[in-house]
Formats: structure tokens, C-alpha cells, sequence
């Protein structure tokens, strides 16, 4: 059996997501956004909600004459972001049940159930279960299910909001019968000669011989025919939704105060948390961004230590990295996407150790990035040079595997660690002449001022001097005579004490 | 006989003729094994703060973060490591012993205390050194001394074990004191970071462990310090 599952008025469902305390009310969906008085009476509904239907509301009528029949008439205008959403959400949840699906069109899904766990009569559970999955989600659905994909299409149709199709013969025809020949896809040109014929509807259509309906009308109309028999089965055109959950809003009125914000931030973790319990998924990471009025745009990714499911936790960590971020311009439309991956308990090996809570360990951490400013917070990885003091901060990782192989060049650890002052402090040195072998140096820095009188080097070192980076220096290990080792430096004409040996 | 000694004589006999009135300090504290045989042999406490004074410079405070780091990795666990003033030398430590560690480059004293107030308030990790020996001595005294009994009571909820480096005894709330007594050269520079780790002197100056201190672990501070 296969499966159709329709959103009717789907760009008015889509953009209504938007504005969910709408829902209760007359709603029309304009064909563009008005954006004046004069401009808003051209504006032509193409869509109306149910409550808006009753109250005398329908497609055709210009915004003025809907405002006329009900007063309280609200208008929405095309939002193409949402349709991609709701869209998404659509395939993805089916594509959970089966990857032998199609987007059939916007709002539009076929779904093959052959071979699914909800074949063999089970298909009607299928539907409630899809109808209970995007009722969250601010979608209504229609489903129809039949032997035939475009059967099944016909089904979703008039179907309120279930329609099952039996595969027996008669039930088909009789399902049949009052559709008239558009309900077929068939083109206008056959439409209007069948109807000069009398041929009005699929019912009569069905009574015409195969033979002679090919004969008079060519072999386009074989599939028409078929298609009104209710038995052939038509290929689907496979399709793989995107496998990233997005929440998206372009905002009327800029945001300027993090209170608006986070009342939106909250709504899109609700709808994506439950977007991955419907798919049994978790967050692995996620990324905010946010899109100013000025043109510039903020993104910022976190990676979920633990995948979660739970909106407050993700939450946390958003509002942890907002609570500390400005913007120079206000804020006009943002976006969440979340990687959904399984949820799997990871073995760690017999003397490893895992975190307490990591989640809470990554908004610990978001908040120390918070304190002490960025490139100050993570694991250091030597860079690919030999120059003193190269490194970068790489995020604080639980495993040592994905953590960055160090360059060959990785200095060894021998003798005293350095402790290293920075940037390097600018010292006075002056060789002191002496009657012996050794050298001595006095220096002063910082507030010492002592004589180093056992001294080791000095160590020439350089390094890119095939670009504008390079660096020339000459190094020195000194032990002072009141105590304590220190590296000095001579670089760039000018004396520095690199920092002490401790 | 030293005084200390006289002390720890009358401490036993005390104990001895009033058991009940040490019975609730009797009881050893949980320790962790840090992998430095020179801090293990003494015992680190779970659950409290640990200071570690380094008077003078080159007295082996670095050798000390460095030895821990190297056993983390081989440990396999994690270690925050709060740097005071930034001072951490990453190609020192080699890439290995940093593998395991979260670096936290703060600018000065007050900074690198609210980022330690956030790690042991957080209490995942079961490793914190707080690094304060190179910090400025102005900065140190206006540090608000109710601090460490905060980290004290943070370490205590999270079982966690809390290392400070500091260049002065100031951590008043301080369940263990060990004073570095080493004094190291030029020419040691040529001998490897292992063996350094092995002539470190760690004599312990304060316990408060809540069972009194065995007289040879006294006994050898006191000897090793005066040395």
C-alpha cells in the first residue's frame, strides 16, 4: 500500500508556524506582502483558513473585500523560509518510516509502505502516528492511503482527515467515479474533447474500452486511462530530505533586547526537540545565527558534549553565550540548525574516566569563554613551527582521538619547565668583563636587578625568512647569582627575558 | 627532644587516654593518587584544598604542573589548569601531557579566581590547579581571604581535589601545605623532566587530614625543610 500525506492551504500552514497564537483565528494568506494602504487593496487572498471559509472568506477576493465579510480577518503574507521548514519536516519525519519516499509537491508526500512495519493493514496506525507527530508542529494533515500512488493522492484529497482506500476492485471504482478527469492529471486539451464527448468524469471514462480510447486519442492517454482503473503503479521519484533540522524567522520588527529573543529561542528549541523525538534523534551540535540590520550576520556553533533531546539544556547553552553578547545593530531574523544524530552510550575503555554532567561542563565553559575572552580557554596544540611560544587553543575535547596530531617538530620535555612571561619583559644586559673563561652579565628587569653568573648559550634560532614573519634570535639560559634561572632573549635589538625556569 | 616531637608525644598520649574524644577525628580522608609519588606518599585529600608554596623562583612549582599533566594522560583523566598570569608553557610540557588538560590563560589574580570559582562550582573535573605563584604580591593581598573557604566548600560538594601554587602560605582553608624545597641549578636543565620529578623535596608544613600526623612524616618535613 502506499501512503499521501497532504497539508492542505500548505503556504498558509507554513507561514501561520510564525504566528502560533494566530491559530484560533480567521487567517488569509495574500499572494505578496502589503506593505501600504494602496498597495494592500490589490493584494488577492489565495488562501484562507477554515475559520475564515465559514465566515464568507475565499480565494480570489482582494484583501479589502475579505475584511469586509469578517472583521476580524488577519493576513499573512507568503514566507518561502517556513515553506522549506515545513517541508523538511514533512519528509523527514516519513523518511524515518521508509527512505522510499517522494515530494510529490510542496506539502505534498509518497510514501511507499510496502515492506515498512506498517504494511499488511497496519497502515492506518502509520497515518494516526504521522497525524500525532505534526499536530505539535503546527501542521495539519490529510492522509490518504490506497493500492496506487496517485490513488492514494486522490484519497488525501477528500480525505478528513484519514481515507483508506481498500484494494479491492469495486471500492476503487466506486472511490472513482464522481472525480472529474483533472483529478487525473490530464491535460486540458483532452479534458475539454473527453467533455465534448459527454466524458465527464473518471466514472465514465473507466466504461471506455483501452483499445479504442488508444486508437482515437494516441498513446498519451494510456496512462489517463490506467490512472482512472486505479491499478497501475507509477515509479516514485526517490528523494532524500536534508538530514539538518532548521528553525527559521525573518522578523517584522527588529529585536533589540534579549527578553524578545529568547521568547523566540525558546519556541524553535521546543519545535526542534520534538522534531527529534518524533525522528528518535538527538542533538550532536547545534548552530545559532543571527542576521543584523546593518547585512552582517553572527553565527556561533555548539557542540553538545552529550547529545540531548532536552530543550532546556539547549537552551542553557544559548542563553550562556547571549547573555554576554552585543550587537551594533538590531537583530532581523535568526536561525537554529541541530545535526540530529543517534543516541548511543558510548564504552569508554577500562581506565577512562567521563564527565559528571558534560552538558553542565559545556555551559561552564561557555561561561569561562565568557569571562576571560576568546583564544583563552581550551587545550593547547603546538603549532608547525620553531618558534618559541607557537601554539593554538584547540575546544577542550573528552577524547584524545579527535584531538589534533601534533607536528613532528613538538619540542622534548627535558630539564626545568619554562614559565614563560607574556609577552616577553624588556630587560637591560650588560657583559661584564671578567679575567676567567665565563661570562657574566648583569641585568635588570621588572624590579630585579641582580648578576647572572653562570650562563649557557647563546642558541641561534630563525624562522620564516622566506615571508614578512621572520624572526631572528639568539637565547640564553642565565642563573643569577641571587637565585633562580631565567631565559633571555635577544631579538630584534632588543633584550628580553623570556621567563623563568621553575 | 624538639618540640615538635614533645607535641607529637603529647598528641598520642591523648589519644590514647581519651580514644572517644578522637574517635570522630579518627577517620582518614578519601585521597587521591595524583601519580607524583612525592605528593602521593603524603596523600592529596578528595574533597580539599591542597596549597603548595614556592618561596623562590626555580624551586620546581612548574615541574610540579608538568608531573601532573604527564599523569592525567597516563591516568586518563582531566585536569583544569587555572594560569594565574598566563604563564603555562605548552612546548615545555610536550604535547602528550596537555592532551588531557583545560588550559585557562587568565590575565591576573582576581580573574583567575572566579574562573576557579566556576570549574570547582561545576565539579566535573576531578583535577584543579589553581596557579598563582608568579602572580604579582599586590595582587595577591587584595584578594578577599573568604575566597578559599568558598573553593574549600566547593571542592568538599564535589569531592574533587584543588591545588593552589602559591609564592606565600595564604590559603587559610588549606586541608594539606607543602612547601617546595628544592633549590635547582643551571646544570639541571640537562637532566630530563622525570628525573627532576624524582628530587623533588615536598615537605608537608600543614595537614589537616582530621587524623593527626604520623611523628616520621613530621619528623621528615621538618628534616627536609631545614635542608
Amino acid at each position: 500500500m502506499f501512503g499521501v500525506v497532504s497539508i492542505p492551504h500548505f503556504e498558509l500552514q507554513a507561514a501561520l508556524r510564525q504566528q502560533p497564537d494566530w491559530e484560533p483565528s480567521p487567517v488569509a494568506l495574500l499572494d505578496e506582502a502589503p506593505t501600504g494602504i494602496a498597495k494592500s487593496r490589490k493584494c488577492q487572498i489565495i488562501q484562507a483558513n477554515t475559520m475564515a471559509q465559514q465566515r464568507g472568506v475565499s480565494p480570489g477576493m482582494t484583501a479589502p473585500q475579505g475584511q469586509a465579510r469578517c472583521g476580524q480577518l488577519r493576513f499573512l503574507s507568503p514566507a518561502p523560509a517556513q515553506e522549506r521548514i515545513a517541508q523538511d519536516i514533512l519528509l523527514q519525519w516519513n523518511a524515518n518510516i521508509t527512505p522510499n519516499l517522494e515530494a510529490t509537491r510542496a506539502g505534498v508526500c509518497t510514501v511507499d509502505l510496502r515492506g515498512t512495519p506498517y504494511d499488511n493493514g497496519l497502515e492506518e496506525r502509520w497515518a494516526h502516528a504521522c497525524i500525532k507527530a505534526l499536530e505539535p508542529l503546527q501542521l495539519q494533515t490529510n492522509i490518504g492511503i490506497a493500492a496506487t500512488p496517485d490513488l492514494a493522492l486522490l484519497a488525501a484529497q477528500v480525505a478528513t482527515p484519514i481515507r483508506k482506500i481498500t484494494s479491492q476492485a469495486e471500492s476503487i471504482q466506486e472511490f472513482l467515479h464522481p472525480f472529474t478527469l483533472s483529478a487525473l492529471g490530464a491535460s486540458s486539451e483532452i479534458i475539454s474533447l473527453l467533455n465534448r464527448w459527454g466524458i465527464k468524469t473518471v466514472g465514465a471514462l473507466v466504461k471506455l474500452p483501452k483499445q479504442e480510447v488508444v486508437c482515437r486519442l494516441g498513446r498519451d492517454c494510456l496512462p489517463i486511462w490506467e490512472r482512472a482503473q486505479g491499478t497501475s503503479i507509477r515509479p516514485l521519484h526517490h528523494f532524500q530530505p536534508r538530514s539538518i533540522l532548521t528553525e527559521s524567522m525573518d522578523l517584522e520588527t527588529p529585536i533589540e533586547q534579549l527578553e524578545s529573543l529568547i521568547f523566540i529561542l525558546n519556541r524553535f528549541l521546543e519545535q526542534l526537540t520534538t522534531r527529534l523525538e518524533n525522528l528518535y534523534r538527538v542533538a550532536a551540535t547545534m548552530l545559532l545565527e543571527l542576521r543584523f540590520d546593518d547585512g552582517t550576520s553572527h553565527h556561533q556553533s555548539f557542540r553538545i558534549p552529550e547529545p540531548t533531546q532536552d530543550a532546556q539544556r539547549l537552551f542553557r547553552m544559548l542563553f550562556t553565550h547571549l547573555e554576554n553578547f552585543r550587537s551594533p545593530s538590531p537583530i532581523i531574523g535568526l536561525s537554529i540548525s541541530i545535526t540530529p544524530t543517534r543516541s548511543t552510550h558510548v564504552q569508554l575503555s577500562l581506565f577512562d574516566t567521563n564527565l559528571r554532567d558534560p552538558n553542565r561542563f559545556t555551559e561552564t565553559l561557555s561561561r569561562l569563554e565568557a569571562l576571560l575572552g576568546p583564544n583563552r580557554v581550551g587545550t593547547p596544540v603546538p603549532a608547525a613551527s620553531h618558534r618559541p611560544d607557537s601554539f593554538h587553543l584547540a575546544p577542550f575535547s573528552l577524547t584524545e582521538a579527535s584531538q589534533e596530531n601534533p607536528p613532528q617538530s613538538a619540542a622534548p620535555t627535558d630539564g626545568l619547565p619554562l614559565r614563560r612571561f607574556r609577552p616577553p619583559k624588556p630587560a637591560h644586559i650588560t657583559m661584564l668583563p671578567t679575567a676567567q673563561a665565563e661570562q657574566q652579565m648583569k641585568i635588570a628587569f621588572a624590579n630585579l636587578n641582580s648578576t647572572a653568573h653562570k650562563i649557557v648559550g647563546p642558541w641561534k634560532n630563525s624562522g620564516h625568512w622566506w615571508d614578512q614573519q621572520h624572526w631572528n634570535r639568539q637565547e640564553w639560559d642565565i642563573e643569577l647569582a641571587t637565585g633562580g634561572i631565567y631565559r633571555v632573549a635577544y631579538e630584534a635589538e632588543q633584550w628580553l627575558v623570556d621567563g623563568v625556569y621553575d | 627532644m624538639t618540640a615538635s616531637a614533645k607535641v607529637i608525644e603529647l598528641r598520642k598520649l591523648l589519644t590514647k587516654k581519651f580514644p572517644e574524644a578522637h574517635a570522630g577525628t579518627s577517620h582518614q580522608r578519601p585521597t587521591f593518587l595524583t601519580g607524583l609519588s612525592c605528593l602521593d606518599q603524603v596523600g592529596i585529600p578528595k574533597g580539599g584544598l591542597t596549597e603548595i608554596v614556592s618561596n623562590h623562583s626555580s624551586q620546581g612549582s612548574g615541574l610540579v604542573i608538568n608531573g601532573l599533566l604527564n599523569a592525567a594522560a597516563q591516568h586518563g583523566y582531566h585536569l583544569a589548569l587555572i594560569d594565574g598570569q598566563d604563564s603555562f608553557d605548552p612546548q615545555s610540557a610536550g604535547h602528550k601531557a596537555c592532551q588531557r588538560m583545560l588550559w585557562l590563560r587568565c590575565r591576573n589574580a582576581n580573574e583567575a579566581l572566579k574562573a576557579a570559582d566556576l570549574i570547582l562550582r561545576d565539579g566535573n573535573l576531578p583535577m584543579s590547579v589553581l596557579d598563582l605563584r608568579l602572580n604579582p604580591d599586590h595582587e595577591l593581598r587584595k584578594l578577599n581571604k573568604q575566597i578559599w573557604y568558598r573553593l574549600q566548600t566547593l571542592v568538599q560538594r564535589s569531592q574533587s581535589v584543588g591545588m593552589i601554587l602559591t609564592p606565600r602560605p595564604m590559603v587559610s582553608s588549606a586541608t594539606v601545605r607543602f612547601d617546595l624545597g628544592n633549590a635547582f641549578r643551571l646544570k639541571d636543565l640537562e637532566s630530563t623532566q622525570q628525573e627532576l620529578i624524582k628530587q623533588l623535596l615536598v615537605p608537608v608544613t600543614r595537614r589537616r587530614t582530621g587524623s593527626p600526623l604520623s611523628s616520621e612524616t613530621i619528623a621528615t618535613g621538618i628534616r627536609e625543610a631545614a635542608s
